[in-house]
């Protein structure tokens, strides 16, 4: 009996033997298709997230997807400060993107030509999530622009792009006169008086193109007059009036060549979506980002550590650069190296940094400026791009009126309007980076970022501002005055006789001041010139690194107590405006 | 009694027949058994051979991708031996291949500050490391490692830099 029972024993040992393999092999092949999975449930997560980006990129390349009122400080409306949006970029159920997106406004905002006040957008922080099966990848990116758009608005194009000369490129706008008066209101409605300047005649900012004065059918009836100026150095193009004619502020009077590009601040805005980082703190990627007290509370610090790690890291390693490239490719190491060998090639490179983080920064802007390329270009203009930079000083040559001429010179005082480009003619226009790095003296960056961008950007002593006033008396013919004097009226001491005038004028009041004038950068790219303030090209570079600049929203709504932009009232004109003041560039 | 003892002693020849052929069934499902597992085994060894490229790839595409400048190899159609480059951090990272055959990632500021992160071992029994940089932005490369049976797999890939130093598109 017990002989014949070993077939069953025998069957029951084999069938286990065949179990074990079969669950060892289907555990294996578990385990190596949850690896698998896993690997591709994550690489889907991080193309969802990326595409969250890049749809938010080319959304803010048009406007604030989240805005849809315009700039308009008379009706000031409750804005939201952000967004979050959900997207399914690849089909419902599978996967989603989280996009959250965040205005930061400039803390300190560029004037605006026509307002005395207003708040611009620094730049825009977005966040993208990708959620795939579970797995979860965190995508930040900084989308920037330069120059800044107004803050309470859905556009993303600089605010200067919108009132600068919008005719293109070397044309210059001459606008309709602005009258002011210190005793009380001004008309609104002008008549032009006289007109001096024909099409075709060379004009600059001191040329005086037409006068205007109250029209008769405005409520407002006073004497005085206003001149219309040329606001850059050319030839006039274009005059749309005549004498006799009405005009108002709102009026375009004609318009001339701009023949060194000095009267556009910039024709572009430079747009980017920089800084793209994968997040993959769990301290950080575990957080609820669409929480806005938890973006305040956790995230702006890290972004801020990030972005300060990246610019002391640049400047630190910036001066081994070169010999690093030059030592790795000069004598390329083996097949395999010792992790010694490495090591002992970056020894010249410090550990750590103890450099100011602005002063990293700047360091950053000096050598970024030179080797920048305008983003939008094709690979031809890239590479051309750098070496096609120019500096045009905003302002032209130029020199006061002959009026002002002949007081100066009577009093001695013409040798105070020279200026320093007037004794050196090439700084109106230096022809490359590397000149210009030298004569703005970048390489002193131990100041503070908005210092070392405001030195790096306006010319001491470009222009003298000439101001003359007469008001300590009747100016006398020459005969009357030689009555007065004879009869003891008045001191022939405190006259002087002005000879175009052909009258005996009191002495003057003569102020002269120096003025600084910003450079602009030119660029002259075949089919796509590019002109901007070199503040507004730092200030781009600058956005790269720098988030001390930008004040974080207060909410997710920005209510209209909180919007400050205020339009100019019409002031006193510049110095080039007064009957004797003038420019001296 | 002895009809019996005659009974227990013997074995039909139909009995012995059908052990016969039971066990053939067996020692056949146990032998294709053993032979299975033996394939599936190999196999399973060379996806986690595969595992392991495919980790050292997303190692090398995670720092590489969101850097922001190369600094080796230089720009040619030459191929090299090691990736030297400034990742999203400006900090110096190096993806090199040791006398170990481990295939390294080494964080320069990282390591200097003793953070474990500063050395990584990326891939083990590494025979090659191949890289070429065709222009500024990208670089390819490619990993091959060799198990305990010479068995070699290989793992190419291709990573434009999303972040540069001088805007360019990427």
């Amino acid at each position: 009996m017990g002989k014949k029972g070993i077939a069953i024993p025998t069957a029951l040992v084999l069938i286990s033997v065949l179990l074990i393999f079969l669950v060892s092999m289907m555990n294996f092949s578990s385990q190596e298709m949850a690896h698998v999975k896993t690997f591709y449930e994550k690489k889907r997560a991080e193309y969802l997230a990326y595409s969250g980006l890049n749809w938010a990129e080319i959304q803010l390349n048009k406007k604030r997807w989240w805005v849809n009122d315009g700039f308009d400080p008379s009706k000031k409306v409750a804005r939201p400060t952000g967004a979050a949006i959900v997207q399914e970029f690849f089909g419902a159920g599978n996967g989603k993107t989280y996009i959250i997106a965040e205005e930061f406004e400039s803390a300190n905002p560029s004037p605006v030509k026509g307002y005395t006040k207003v708040q611009r957008l620094d730049h825009i922080r977005v966040f993208s999530i990708g959620e795939y099966n579970g797995q979860k990848v965190l995508v930040y990116g900084k989308y920037i622009m330069s120059p800044e758009p107004f803050l309470n608005s859905d556009s993303t194009e600089g605010a200067d792009t919108q009132t600068s000369a919008p005719t293109g490129e070397g044309i210059a706008i001459i606008e309709g006169p602005h009258p002011w008066s210190q005793d009380g209101p001004v008309p609104t409605l002008m008549i032009i008086k006289e007109i001096r300047a024909a099409v075709g005649d060379k004009v600059d900012p001191n040329s005086i193109l037409a006068v205007v004065g109250a029209h008769p059918n405005d409520p407002v009836q006073i004497t005085m007059t206003w001149d219309i100026k040329a606001p850059a150095l050319g030839t006039l193009t274009k005059v749309n009036f005549t004498v006799g004619q009405q005009i108002t502020a709102q009026d375009i009077f004609g318009e001339c060549t701009d023949e060194l590009m000095t009267s556009t601040k910039s024709n572009k805005t430079l747009k980017k979506m920089v800084r793209v980082t994968k997040i993959m703190d769990r301290a950080i990627t575990d957080l609820d980002l669409t929480d806005f007290d938890i973006r305040r509370q956790k995230l702006d610090q890290y972004i801020k550590q990030l972005s300060d790690e990246y610019v002391t890291n640049y400047a630190k390693n910036l001066p081994h650069i070169a010999d690093l490239e030059s030592s790795f490719s000069g004598s390329p190491l083996g097949s395999t190296v010792k992790k010694e060998e490495i090591l002992q090639r970056l020894s010249a490179v410090p550990d750590s940094s103890n450099m100011p983080i602005e002063t990293s920064g700047n360091k950053f802007l000096e050598t970024m400026i030179e080797k920048w390329v305008m983003p939008g270009l094709l690979a031809p203009q890239r590479q051309e791009f750098p070496g096609m930079s120019e500096y045009h000083l905003a302002i032209g040559k130029s020199k006061p009126r002959p009026e002002i001429i002949e007081v100066l010179a009577h009093f001695g005082r013409l040798g105070d309007i020279e200026t320093r480009p007037q004794r050196l003619p090439e700084l109106y226009k230096l022809p490359s980076t590397k000149a210009y790095k030298g004569v703005m003296n970048l390489g002193d960056s131990d100041k503070s970022t908005s210092d070392f961008i405001h030195n790096a950007t306006y010319l001491q002593d470009a222009a003298k501002k000439i101001m003359i006033v007469f008001n300590k008396g009747t100016p006398w013919e020459d005969a009357v005055y030689k009555e007065k004097v004879a009869n003891g009226e008045i001191n022939a001491g405190d006259y002087w006789f002005w000879s175009s005038k052909n009258g005996w004028y009191t002495k003057p009041d003569i102020t002269i001041t120096p003025v600084e004038i910003p450079y602009n950068f030119v660029n002259k790219c075949p089919d796509n010139p590019f002109t901007m303030e070199v503040s507004y090209v730092l200030n781009y570079l600058r956005k790269h690194y720098d988030e001390g600049m930008a004040i974080p929203p207060n909410g997710t709504i920005r209510l209209p107590s909180d919007q400050q932009d205020t339009p100019q009232a019409p002031g006193p004109p510049d110095s080039t405006g007064a009957k004797y003041s003038g420019m001296s560039s | 009694m002895n009809r019996k003892r005659r009974k227990n002693n013997g074995f039909t020849i139909v009995e012995i027949c059908i052990y016969a052929v039971i066990f053939a069934m067996f020692m056949g499902m146990a032998s294709g058994a053993f032979f299975w597992a033996k394939k599936s085994l190999t196999a399973t060894q060379k996806m986690g051979d595969l595992q392991d490229l495919r980790v050292a790839s997303m190692h090398i595409n995670n720092e590489l991708s969101y850097g922001n400048r190369v600094l080796f190899p230089p720009v040619s159609n030459k191929t090299y031996n090691q990736i030297v480059f400034k990742n999203d951090r400006n900090e110096i990272v190096v993806f090199f291949r040791d006398e170990n055959s481990m295939l390294n990632l080494l964080n320069y500021e990282q390591y200097k500050r003793n953070d474990p992160r500063g050395h990584i071992v990326i891939a083990r029994n590494a025979i090659e490391f191949i890289v070429e940089r065709p222009d500024s932005h990208l670089i390819k490369y490619s990993v091959r490692i060799c198990d305990e049976n010479n068995v070699e797999n290989v793992i190419a890939n291709a990573v434009k830099m999303r972040n540069t130093e001088i805007n360019e598109p990427w």
